[in-house]
């Protein structure tokens, strides 16, 4: 049983736009042409496998141009974006906004958070790291925020100024452009740090860093991160009728084997909304990241799992997604981007198995799942899955390799 | 000729009276659809919130437990959003030491603004009684903070917790023993959950910074991990459509709005009284030196 789609064309185009209020890339990873590719052989497990340390040794977050605006230059001052252009912005366009505040679970959380939690907020003074519109800065100025620093590295940065200007909150927030590791602030602290900083898989685009950047060079002793929690997940999935469109269909395309490509699709995690009635193991929870307290280098790790089956059946993928959670409010809040829970732009991840795997009530998948920022490009992810499958029908053992860009 | 003419005016008349009976029965059935009686199945009617590895439902969806331990709690949310009605739902709570712990069941709108109407219930350290704090948020405003003492050790078996929420009064029950109400005085200035939808929330999680002897007993995690099982729900509550109006009618399926659910029944009145004497530990309504002499209006006005 594959996944319904009411509307493939549109469903596949929704999800090659998705993208964060506070993450410029949060595209599907072929939908802009990327130069760098050319220079990519097919071995791109190499960071995962190298004891190189992906991050920098200080720290300091990644960012390369394309989160950020590139020099481009204006013809007559018109405003006319061509597409080259949003490989360095994409930012800047307002539909990834339109799209990030439209998601109600992600949006209404974070209100949610800060409405009914105004003791954090009263009097303090707060920094939006990746601001975007300043949705999230206009929900702390209302709930009583002293000031708001509202930091924004694209051209929306511009939009955002007028945004608050209109909504009468020009003394309360004050909008930054640039990046974070660059910046200045005018304070030398801040007690609150909030961010929408997740991507697909939790951990696409790297964006965590610059958090984690903030947080060490302004946020006070006791001072607060919002979200403080963020835990990823893994389960398994029965998805035949939609592996078989993905990614057999390259064993005849109009008649010609076009196999060879099979593997690169294969290596590619599928960015999908999954039914939860496909899930055929339990959910493991794989890392728990505690943004108050975590290093820079901790978003790479190793984690083992074991999953379990629930019912006999056939197992063609794992699948991948994450919870934050905001733990010092009065009630601990939060979401899901699980299959059980309500929709959001993140969907999940899923990750195909070369194999089809035949299992029974009770027996499990184990293995290990290894996540590090690639090293060429830090804000695409590497992903080594190394599992083995003991069953009456299936008696396996693997290592795939996989890589979100 | 003649006939015919009256035959069609006969026929016009019966087609007017039968749009009518079709216009109002299919109002009557907007209605009725409006109000729902639950599955009792968690997974038709809920969506996990967060950290789905702590939930954990029966087979048959009849069951659900929370797990809190030191990676995470858990909580869980109802699909639909309602606007009055009554919810009951059995609840076992964490046993043992669970000083730090909260569960919590409550209802919330989803607005800056919001409504809210609370069950929370608050660990204590092994021996001590568990403290059932409710809550009421109205346009927004809350400390309306009160405090029980049970009568029963809600750990060792499954107890009945419900709201009754109408457009005359909001009544907590445990057990079907009204511990709180909260009445309509919005004609006396007094904010009043009545407009805005909410949805069914259950969670548990680590309270420790304020729950237990105000953060002082901290979560024993040796203790863990925490469990709080939930059962035999019903929702029988108006399905908010969009339209208040639908959920403010006094119809028949709307049985919460009818005039005998507006008040306590004397019998419910001397039960109230009893928790009111004998059970309650704290009262924001006596809490004089919190509100500077200056309590909130609905303290002086009638409880039922």
């Amino acid at each position: 049983m594959g996944r319904r789609k009411n509307n493939k064309s549109s469903d596949n185009n929704e999800s090659s736009t998705k993208v964060s209020d506070s993450n410029p890339d949060r595209q599907q990873h072929n939908t802009i042409t990327r130069f760098a590719d050319a220079e990519e052989d097919d071995a791109t497990a190499s960071s995962i496998l190298d004891d190189s340390v992906a991050a920098p040794v200080d720290g300091t977050a990644i960012e390369d141009e394309a989160m950020c605006d590139a020099d481009v230059s204006m013809i007559d001052g018109e405003d006319d974006k061509t597409s080259a252009d949003y490989y360095f912005d994409s930012y800047s366009h307002f539909g990834i906004h339109e799209e990030m505040l439209k998601d109600v679970v992600r949006t209404k959380s974070y209100q949610n958070v800060i409405y009914q939690n105004k003791f954090l907020f009263k009097d303090k003074v707060v920094l939006d790291v990746g601001a975007g519109t300043g949705i999230l800065s206009l929900f702390c100025a209302k709930a009583g925020a002293a000031h708001v620093y509202a930091v924004e590295c694209s051209q929306m940065a511009n939009m955002a100024k007028q945004i608050v200007e209109a909504n009468g909150f020009s003394n309360v927030i004050t909008v930054l452009k640039g990046k974070i590791e660059e910046i200045e602030l005018p304070v030398t602290k801040v007690d609150i740090i909030i961010s929408e900083w997740m991507g697909y898989f939790l951990l696409f685009e790297n964006m965590l860093n610059t958090v984690l950047y903030a947080r060490d060079k302004w946020l006070v002793d006791d001072g607060i991160v919002l979200p403080d929690k963020a835990s990823l997940y893994l389960t398994a999935i029965e998805d035949a009728e939609y592996k078989d469109d993905k990614i057999e269909f390259w064993n005849n395309v109009y008649g010609f084997d076009m196999s060879c490509i099979k593997k690169q699709a294969m290596m590619e995690p599928l960015v999908d909304t999954v039914d939860q009635n496909q899930i055929v193991t339990n959910c493991q929870l794989l890392k728990t990241m505690d943004i108050s307290k975590m290093g820079p280098g901790d978003a790479s790790f190793t984690a083992p799992f074991k999953l379990v089956a629930q019912r006999n059946d056939y197992i063609h993928a794992l699948v991948a997604y994450f919870d934050v959670t905001f733990t010092k409010c009065h009630k601990l809040m939060g979401f899901s981007t699980g299959p059980k829970s309500r929709a959001t732009h993140w969907k999940q991840t899923v990750l195909y198995l070369e194999d089809v795997l035949t299992i029974c009530e009770g027996e499990a998948i184990s293995g290990s799942l290894t996540v590090a920022p690639n090293k060429k490009n830090p804000r695409d992810v590497d992903i080594m899955l190394k599992y083995s499958l003991q069953g009456r029908h299936s008696a396996i053992s693997r290592i795939q390799y996989y890589k979100m860009r | 000729m003649h006939h015919t003419i009256l035959l069609t005016k006969a026929m016009t008349n019966l087609l007017k009276f039968i749009g009518v009976i079709g216009f109002l029965s299919a109002y009557l059935l907007q209605i009725s659809r409006a109000s729902v009686v639950s599955t009792g199945d968690f997974n038709k009617d809920f969506f996990v919130t967060w950290s789905p590895s702590h939930v954990n439902t029966s087979e048959d969806g009849k069951a659900r437990s929370l797990k809190l331990d030191q990676e995470s709690g858990a909580g869980f949310s109802s699909n639909q959003m309602f606007l009055f009605g009554q919810l009951d739902m059995q609840i076992k709570l964490v046993p043992g030491d669970s000083a730090g712990t909260v569960v919590g069941f409550y209802m919330a709108s989803d607005q800056p603004n919001r409504d809210e109407i609370d069950f929370e219930f608050l660990g204590n350290v092994s021996g001590q009684p568990y403290i059932l704090q409710t809550n009421i948020y109205a346009d927004g405003s809350d400390n309306r903070e009160q405090r029980i003492y049970l009568w029963f050790d809600p750990t060792k078996d499954f107890h009945t917790y419900s709201i009754l929420w109408n457009l005359h009064q909001i009544v907590l029950m445990v057990d079907s023993v009204p511990i709180r109400t909260y009445r309509n005085h919005a004609n006396e200035g007094v904010p009043y959950p009545r407009w805005q939808p909410m949805s069914i929330k259950i969670s548990l999680w680590n309270g420790d910074s304020w729950a237990t002897r105000g953060g002082q007993d901290k979560i024993d995690w040796s203790q863990g991990p925490f469990v709080a099982s939930f059962r035999n729900y019903k929702i029988d509550a108006c399905v908010w459509n969009g339209n208040p109006r639908f959920c403010r009618a006094g119809s028949p399926t709307n049985w919460w709005n009818q005039k005998q659910f507006s008040t306590l029944t004397s019998i419910q009145r001397r039960l109230f009284k009893w928790v009111r004497n004998y059970h309650v530990i704290y009262d924001y309504c006596q809490d004089n030196q919190r509100f500077q002499n200056n309590l909130p209006k609905e303290c002086s006005l009638s409880k039922y």
